[in-house]
């Protein structure tokens, strides 16, 4: 204990009495350490998102859809809505199942006002995931399936960050989603209540969806997107085709361990109803994911891969300056050996050195990490990192782990130096 | 028996049995608070065997008996303990560090000895008094006068009450009058603590206070 007191006190004038070296190694520490700090939280966010991904999205589910034929021999199947029941009944405890159905339909407000936008079909079951939505007024329910009900909720964008506006202006022109549908419900109140035209029909809206803005929103994108929904059986009746077909069904069969089991099942209770079918169209949101987790893991590795270097180059800078501190310091040494500094001793004294250079790098560390070196060295504008009261002490204790690394080989030679010689020396 | 003997010492540099032997048979005893000066002319193994009683350096061959103990053939580390606690080291060129004050430069021996720190911060300031220096405490090497810096570095030497002490010529820094001082404070130091003391100089001035001669010679005692 004493001997620590004695090392830091040493380690504090010595740094002190050098303070251009001492700021340099100071500085290079930091940047390793602030670099490493936001390569690390940009990995953590990056962790966070998809995890609450997975818990919005539910990692068992897929999607069977009609198949038409191609050929004499090949069969179509046109799902329904019977078949969603018999699926249904056959596995009770689905966490979710519902049909979908999507087209681009002209849509005008009083007439005047109108674009094209992405319209989806669907039943109440479909709020089940990737619900972010803030929702102003109701939902649909049994009701309005059963009935065909002539309402409709729209889906309104959420704050976007700088990038993504850029690209939406850019496509703004041939991309019917930001054709001026989000302009024109922001710029004008569209309230719940509001009547929308759309095909033959003329519907109410009951409720708005609104988005969350961009970076909190947690959704694996999947599918189509689209900017209303309505009850299937209305969608299919504006479309004016048969009230009981579905585009798709999509099932959450809830943990992924159950999703073979779900498909067989959903095959069988198909195949009762439709005959033998040689291969179910069958979209697994597994393989979407295992996309996604992959695509997450090499960007973590690449910007850790960053950091570490960062830290690298800092620790490598430290030993260098040490090892001259050593050589500039042999005779202080020789000093210490003759006054009865063991050599553990003088290999405590440059570690604590080091080490204390590694604390206060690491401090200001933080602090440039925090207002983004890493992300100007990183290139990466966009990314806010958000920080956890650990992430700091672990970026302190990397960059002094770093440079107690990065010291042990000057350390030891300067405690294997013959205190005889390093007395000698002038 | 005495407190200090060595008995056929031999040091070789360079290497096994070849290269230059610096010390090649020396024998003598030293008993406590006597005063020993080692004379001779440059390269006769002054030093070489300064650094062998101290503890820094083990002899090729010989024996070295430190209360009766054989203390030649221990390990760095032993050796260490040893010379931390019972010898203290005198330089001609002062060897204190200049970045640390006063008080730090003499408390550094029993910091390393692991002393409670308010003994050492009394003993330090104690010991600085005592060598002329009381109130000096806060300043630092550079600003002294070699005189006052070997004082310092007697204080120093004295921190840890050794039994004994080793001077490398001490005085070759100083001209005749602060010589005479140093060499004053030294009888009075060992007369007061008891403690053996070793001299290695080149001043006929400085041998003749001492309590008894030793003349080298190609590493070996003339007499
Ligand atoms: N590390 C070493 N390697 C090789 N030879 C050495 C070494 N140290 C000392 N010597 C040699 O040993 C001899 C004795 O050296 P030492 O330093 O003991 O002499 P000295 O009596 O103290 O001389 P001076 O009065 O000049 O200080 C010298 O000839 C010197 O060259
Ligand atoms: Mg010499």
């Amino acid at each position: 204990m004493r001997m620590l007191w004695l090392s830091l006190r040493t380690g504090f004038v010595e740094l002190w009495e050098h303070k251009t070296r001492s700021f340099l190694s100071l500085l290079s520490v930091a940047i390793g350490a602030g670099v490493f700090l936001s390569s690390f939280s940009s990995i953590y966010d990056a962790h966070c998102r998809v995890r609450k991904s997975l818990e919005l999205s539910g990692e068992g589910r897929f999607s069977l859809r009609s198949s038409y034929a191609r050929s004499a021999e090949e069969k179509s199947v046109i799902l329904t809505m019977g078949d969603l029941r018999a699926i249904s009944a056959a596995m009770p405890w689905l966490y979710m199942i519902y049909p979908i159905d999507v087209s681009w339909q002209k849509m005008s407000f009083d007439g005047a006002s109108s674009f094209y936008a992405g319209v989806a079909g669907i039943t109440p079951d479909w709020r089940k995931r990737d619900w972010q939505y803030r929702l102003e007024g109701r939902f649909i329910d049994d009701y309005d399936v059963e009935n065909a009900s002539k309402v409709c909720l729209l889906i309104l964008p959420g704050q976007l960050s700088g990038e993504d506006r850029a690209m939406r202006k850019a496509f703004m022109k041939n991309w019917s989603r930001w054709s001026g549908f989000d302009k024109y419900v922001s710029r004008n109140t569209v309230t719940p209540g509001s009547k929308v035209k759309m095909g033959r029909y003329e519907l109410t809206v009951v409720g708005l969806l609104h988005e969350p803005p961009q970076e909190e929103d947690y959704r694996f994108r999947m599918g189509a997107q689209f900017d209303a929904v309505m009850p299937i059986t209305t969608f299919n009746d504006m479309l004016s085709q048969d009230q009981n077909n579905v585009g798709q069904i999509v099932i959450d069969a809830g943990p992924a361990r159950k999703v073979e089991q779900a498909k067989r099942i959903a095959q069988v209770a198909l195949e009762s109803r439709h005959g033998p079918i040689k291969e179910l169209e069958c979209e697994d949101f597994r393989e979407v994911l295992s996309l996604q987790m992959a695509r997450t893991v090499k960007e973590a590795m690449s910007t850790l891969a960053l950091g570490l270097a960062a830290l690298l180059a800092g620790g490598i800078g430290i030993m260098n300056v040490t090892l001259a501190i050593v050589f500039s310091r042999i005779k202080e040494i020789g000093i210490r050996r003759a006054i009865g500094a063991t050599r553990g001793e003088i290999i405590m004294q440059f570690l604590t050195e080091t080490l204390l250079l590694g604390f206060f790098g690491g401090i200001i560390g933080i602090v440039l990490g925090y207002y983004g070196v890493g992300n100007i060295l990183l290139g990466d504008f966009s990314h806010t990192s958000k920080l956890t009261w650990w992430m700091p002490l672990i970026s302190i204790a990397v960059a002094m782990a770093a440079c107690l690394m990065f010291s042990l080989l000057p350390a030891y030679r300067a405690a294997r130096l013959d205190p005889v010689e390093a007395l000698r020396t002038e | 028996m005495s407190f200090l003997s060595c008995e056929n010492l031999v040091k070789h540099y360079g290497g096994g049995g070849g290269g230059f032997a610096a010390l090649r048979g020396l024998s003598f005893e030293l008993s406590p608070s006597e005063m020993l000066a080692v004379t001779g002319p440059s390269g006769c193994g002054k030093s070489t065997l300064l650094n062998i009683v101290g503890l820094l350096d083990a002899p090729t061959s010989g024996r070295y008996l430190l209360d009766g103990r054989d203390v030649g053939a221990l390990d760095d580390y032993r050796r260490t303990l040893l010379r931390r606690t019972d010898i203290g080291f005198i330089f001609q060129s002062f060897h204190l560090l200049p970045n640390f004050s006063l008080l730090d430069n003499v408390s550094l021996p029993m910091l390393y000895a692991g002393l409670p720190s308010r003994e050492i911060k009394a003993r330090g300031m104690e010991l600085l008094a005592s060598v002329g220096l009381g109130g000096q405490e806060r300043k630092k090497p550079p600003q002294l006068s070699g005189g006052e810096r070997q004082r310092v570095a007697v204080a120093r030497a004295l921190a840890n009450r050794p039994r004994l002490l080793l001077a490398d010529e001490p005085t070759g820094n100083l001209d005749s009058r602060t010589s005479a001082d140093i060499m004053a404070l030294l009888r009075g130091v060992c007369q007061r603590s008891g403690a053996a003391m070793l001299i290695v100089t080149h001043d006929p001035e400085v041998a003749r206070k001492a309590d008894r001669n030793i003349k080298m010679r190609d590493g070996r005692a003339e007499n």
